[in-house]
């Protein structure tokens, strides 16, 4: 069987000594790495991703944007209404398809452009105008709003280089003189004490706690996650503090570093052995809905690139370039 | 499009968007972004107020009744509660 490798010099998170070694690592990529090897090579270092986009994360998109774009008004100084109408013109902007002349439609009776909107402007009449949580102004005068950041971890690969964690946070907040990072996530499910459960420990928090205290040197008291239930005829609200001492931050990151080493290997070992080097972890194909992947696993590995190929599209997940972890 | 509360005692017939607001919004939200004013989508903003509005006396004139169905209150830290007061 001739050994067939994914072409990754056009992703610049990528080693340009070892093509299949990631040296950004976003929160995303580690939590692919963290549920499956495999999955992590197929959707990161492949870049497969399943032909029709995920409604709930184009959704969590336009919620995230469109909050966005109300904290930079609000930080220059307009109203509440004027914040308002700059998030829901974005919004209603970005879910019209221009080519085809009509809206966004999902197919979705829960998350679709009605909801969307519906959602977002309940969402900053509750939290937009009197939150407490006061966006942090930044040395150069700007709202420190949608923050993009990597900073190195101190792991020096095999080949020399070195590993960065990098992602983008909505926001940095203070309260009370303590600094949070608040985090905005929609969900069809019930804001349940399960719900919050999900949230502690957390990859992408604990990454986002990190970021905090290296790339921009704040103590954070912790994550201030927003939940929006979305419904067919509401939506409903709830905060909740998600607690991160030093402790548990430096926790994670220590653990973290365990995963690096697993990237560090099975992309050297992918060179000579392709996907072997990337083992299934089996046990996760059922969790969160399903792997997307699941059927390609199933397959006898000779078939499985021309199903990839013919069932997914492949793009370049490069988190130096795109936001992720919604 | 109507802001007042049902009579006390009475209970909502719909907390689905009213025939009114579904035309308002039906109408602004069907045109090309483009071409919407400002006050075209106030008059969004207001039918979605108007709907939430609406939707909360509901659910309160259901939690007050008898045989009501239990509603869960997702609210575990308010706006503009301090997070040191949740004892976390």
């Amino acid at each position: 069987m001739t050994l067939v490798l994914p072409d990754t010099s056009k992703n610049t998170s990528f080693s340009k000594e070892s093509p299949l070694l990631q040296l950004a690592i976003d929160s995303t990529s580690l939590g692919e790495v963290k549920t499956c090897m495999r999955k992590y090579f197929y959707s990161v270092v492949w870049g497969y991703q399943p032909k029709s986009t995920k409604v709930d994360l184009i959704f969590g998109i336009w919620m995230h944007e469109g909050s966005e774009r109300y904290q930079h008004a609000k930080a220059k100084g307009l109203g509440h209404n004027d914040c308002l109408d700059v998030a829901l013109d974005h919004v209603l902007r970005s879910t019209w398809n221009k080519e085809l002349g009509r809206p966004w439609a999902s197919g979705d009776s829960y998350k679709n452009r009605l909801t969307l909107v519906r959602t977002l402007v309940w969402y900053l009449d509750q939290y937009g105008e009197h939150d407490s949580l006061e966006t942090i102004i930044l040395a150069n005068g700007k709202p420190a709003v949608e923050l993009s950041f990597s900073f190195d971890v101190g792991f020096h690969t095999f080949s020399g280089e070195r590993i960065q964690y990098c992602g983008h946070l909505d926001r940095l907040a203070e309260m009370n003189g303590q600094r949070f990072i608040p985090d905005l996530k929609t969900t069809k499910s019930d804001i349940s004490p399960h719900y919050w459960a999900q949230f502690n420990p957390s990859n992408q928090f604990g990454m986002y706690s990190l970021a905090g205290q290296v790339a921009f040197n704040v103590s954070v008291r912790g994550i201030v996650v927003d939940a929006a239930q979305v419904l067919v005829n509401s939506s409903r609200f709830a905060r909740q503090l998600i607690p991160k001492d030093e402790a548990s931050v430096d926790e994670w990151f220590r653990g973290s570093l365990w995963w690096l080493r697993l990237i560090e290997d099975a992309a050297k070992d992918g060179l000579r052995h392709g996907e072997a080097a990337y083992p299934m972890n089996d046990k996760s194909c059922g969790m969160w809905g399903g792997c997307p992947f699941q059927s390609i696993c199933a397959r006898s590995p000779g078939a499985r690139q021309q199903w990839l190929a013919s069932e997914f599209n492949q793009r370049v997940w490069d988190p130096l370039q795109r936001r992720g972890d919604i | 499009m109507s802001d007042t509360p049902p009579p006390a005692g009475a209970l909502p017939q719909s907390t689905a968007l009213s025939e009114t607001e579904t035309g308002s919004l039906a109408e602004a939200m069907s045109r090309d972004p483009e071409g919407l004013s400002r006050q075209d989508r106030d008059r969004i903003v207001e039918a979605l107020r108007a709907h939430r509005q609406r939707l909360q006396i509901a659910e309160a004139t259901a939690v007050k009744a008898p045989r009501a169905a239990k509603i869960s209150v997702p609210l575990t830290m308010k706006a503009g509660q301090n997070p040191e007061d949740l004892d976390l």
